[in-house]
């Protein structure tokens, strides 16, 4: 297998990952002058005036979108970038896009300075994993902001769009085996010259699209973005300077990389490694496949490396731009969570040094459109575990900020098309993950449904929004228990579950669903690890004439009918009028053993009617009486049988090395 | 220079005359500071679907080649950390701070 230091990693043939000096075609001047001196109210005015035009970018994005998993579940990212493309301020929203706009700006100052030239008023548009997405679907666009003849800096985005063409409704492509049966790659090219938008690339672009309105909506609500960021950040030169301005970004980058650095003498120098399993490279395949993600800690910086993955397989591939932004994700959370989103210090103190050819790496012409279902999950997963086992060593409190894993591959939930109940085709993508959970830490619980933690600004969509959207009726939305799944000294927040039949419409199809074939979330340091992520499907159903009675089925075992074997990764499943289905977010990490959960903790879960009497005993070793309450005596002699028991049925000395 | 990093409530890693060691909160010294101390546990190996409800899945093919590792204090039997593995593969050396 080759190394990094033989590779070209210029993506084309390899995803690109920048110089630390890039090559600027000389013709395009940068601005980097920057004053001497900025009084501290002046440098607290401009830097919160910048956090706040990178926020409006995002709600601008938010509010004029049309498709829900932008307008709701807000899959999608924003950035203000310096002239070289450093990220400076991330939004609070999907968390992995954020660098793989600085690698897309990057490559755009590089590819692109002498032909076509960068000028004011520009809209580069990519789709290109390889020069800097996690998919096709996140396509994104990034505008250069010039001051006079010179550029200052950078606007970026990427919206996941609902389809962009390929093989299939919603251009997620399970079956492809390579780029070309994939959705279009187009490499960054010039949407929008001297502030209009090209008509011949706009419809180079919409021309691929099954849902050409509604990707056209969203492309217009990010160009929108775009345009009101770029309009503040020139007020705000106008007002200050340029010279001023950018040295608050300079000193706020400075101080971002500081106080990362400062949370870094925190942790002791080693190595900590996460692996998570993923099945079935293309559907039907029986095949088990590694994501490996290894961090390496040295002084003052972290190296990333991912060997141990498995060679690129079929559609379950991540490109370098996925392999960064996977993995600066947790790292921003649990390290940078008091920075306000100014990522671009982060960075400068992580080193990648990625195995090429590999899932968590690929090489063109590797297959990635599934990844933003599948494989990014999977590797801001398989980061989580290594992450938080090395915060977990930091000195207190900062390895309080330890996070378990969260999902490894349900994101997503579940992807289906047809016809609504307007007549109109139309591709729908629940986001099951939304409601979330957040996993356990050293220290404290998760919270129960309390989101996706790499991706803070998520929401998850009311039942009524969905019904006035798509051609179903929810029969229930609800919490898991606080079971075995994420169960542990400290457990993780449940997960939930919701069911639907169809309304207003006689068939869709599933094309995404998540139905996992084993459990893919590893606990945390003596914890349980997750639970499997799971869709279940009943066909020929007394569901229509429960309701009819007045009755709302509250389980999929409370109707009759035929339960469809659903696989992982399966072909498209038919839904009909007589079909049931449900879909299930399931707990996440726990943290800890079971055996040292607090009994108060345990008590409080059986009083709200989180945790069962049989589970209080199976799982944790309490001992509940007649009264609900649970027995410190007999627990502890359970808890103390428990532990004999362990050792009785382990095995001691047999070497896996 | 750090004395003692702890890993969780029942794992630490301390100095102590003979180096850097893996002890475990009942005091068992478990092993040398730069191994894997996961081959110095008690190990139980369980199908995964074992763990809890919801956890099996139709497809029992597949399951059947996955398992649930339960690393434990071979002294006092406290679960010092888990891992989900393709059945055969080696133990994940996933945790190793330096003094």
């Amino acid at each position: 297998m080759e190394t990094a230091q033989n590779v070209v990693w210029d993506g084309i043939v390899r995803g690109y990952a920048p110089p630390d000096v890039l090559d600027i075609d000389p013709s395009l001047t940068l601005q980097t002058a920057e004053a001497a001196e900025v009084d501290p109210i002046t440098y607290e005015v401009i830097r919160n005036s910048l956090q706040n035009i990178n926020l409006e970018h995002g709600s601008t994005i938010q509010k004029l979108s049309i498709s829900p998993i932008t307008m709701i579940v807000r899959d999608f990212q924003c950035a203000i970038l310096t002239e070289v493309g450093d990220v400076m301020f991330l939004g609070p929203y999907l968390l992995y896009l954020g660098n793989t706009l600085g690698l897309t700006t990057k490559w755009i100052l590089e590819n692109r300075s002498a032909s076509p030239g960068i000028e004011d008023g520009d809209v580069f548009l990519s789709t290109d994993p390889y020069v800097g997405s996690s998919h096709q679907q996140d396509t994104g666009l990034t505008s250069p902001v010039f001051w006079g003849s010179e550029l200052f800096c950078w606007v970026s985005n990427s919206v996941h769009y609902s389809d962009i063409g390929g093989p299939v409704p919603g251009s997620f492509c399970l079956m492809s085996q390579d780029i070309w049966q994939d959705p279009p790659c187009f490499p960054p090219m010039k949407l929008a010259e001297g502030g209009k938008v090209r008509a011949d690339m706009e419809d180079l672009f919409l021309r691929q699209s099954r849902l050409r309105d509604t990707v056209g909506m969203d492309l217009h609500a990010a160009l929108a973005g775009l345009s009101v960021a770029r309009g503040r950040i020139l007020k705000l030169i106008e007002r200050y300077g340029a010279e001023t301005v950018k040295a608050v970004m300079k000193r706020t980058l400075d101080a971002g990389e500081r106080a990362f650095q400062e949370k870094l003498d925190m942790i002791p120098d080693g190595r900590w490694s996460e692996r998570v399993y993923t099945e079935a490279s293309v559907p039907g395949d029986p095949g088990i496949y590694v994501s490996q993600i290894n961090i390496t800690k040295e002084g003052d910086t972290l190296y990333i490396d991912n060997e141990g993955s498995s060679p690129q397989v079929g559609s379950i591939n991540n490109t370098y731009a996925g392999l960064v932004g996977a993995t600066l994700a947790p790292l921003t959370i649990m390290l940078a969570y008091d920075l306000g989103g100014v990522s671009g210090g982060v960075s400068r103190r992580v080193k990648f040094r990625p195995v090429p050819g590999t899932i968590t790496c690929c090489d063109y012409p590797g297959a990635v459109s599934a990844a933003g279902v599948f494989n990014m999950p999977m590797v801001v997963a398989t980061a989580t575990g290594a992450v938080a086992k090395m915060v977990a060593c930091a000195d207190p409190p900062l390895r309080e900020k330890a996070i378990a894993m969260a999902d490894a591959q349900a994101y997503g939930g579940w992807i289906f098309s047809g016809l609504n109940q307007y007549g109109q085709f139309f591709v729908g993508m629940s986001a099951g993950m939304a409601a979330g959970a957040i996993p356990a830490s050293p220290g404290r619980d998760g919270v129960d449904t309390g989101g996706l933690f790499w991706v803070p600004g998520m929401e998850a969509a009311n039942v009524e929004e969905n019904e006035l959207a798509w051609p179903v009726l929810t029969l229930y939305r609800r919490e898991n228990s606080a079971g075995a799944a994420g169960a542990g000294m400290y457990r993780s927040g449940v997960g939930a579950e919701e069911a639907w039949v169809l309304h207003g419409t006689d068939h869709l199809d599933s094309q995404i669903y998540m139905n996992e074939s084993f459990v893919k979330n590893q606990g945390l340091l003596g914890g349980n690890p997750g639970g499997r992520a799971f869709h279940r499907l009943k066909q020929q159903t007394d569901a229509a004439a429960q309701l009819a009675a007045g009755t709302v089925p509250q389980g999929l075992d409370q109707v009759s009918g035929d339960e469809v074997p659903l696989f992982y990764k399966g072909m498209p499943a038919v839904l009909d009028p007589t079909s049931m289905w449900t879909t299930n977010l399931p707990n996440f990490a726990g943290y800890g053993d079971p055996l040292d959960r607090d009994i108060a903790a345990i008590q409080i879960d059986l009083t709200d009617g989180k945790l069962s009497t049989k589970d209080a005993l199976k799982v944790y070793g309490a001992v509940v009486n007649e009264a609900g309450q649970v027995d410190v005596d007999r627990t502890a002699e359970q808890r103390a049988m428990c532990r004999r028991e362990r050792l009785a049925a382990a095995t001691v000395g047999v070497s896996h090395a | 220079m750090r004395e003692q990093v702890i890993i969780n409530e029942n794992l630490s890693l301390r100095r102590t005359d003979a180096g850097a060691r893996f002890v475990c909160a009942c005091g068992h010294d478990l092993a040398d500071g730069s191994t894997n101390f996961k081959e110095a546990c008690a190990v139980r190996e369980s199908p995964t679907a074992d763990i809890g409800e919801g956890y099996a899945s139709f497809a029992v093919e597949m399951a059947a080649q996955m398992c649930f590792r339960e690393f434990f204090c071979p002294d006092c039997g406290a679960r010092l950390t888990t891992e989900v593995a393709r059945v055969g593969d080696p133990y994940l050396w996933d945790t190793a701070p330096r003094l």
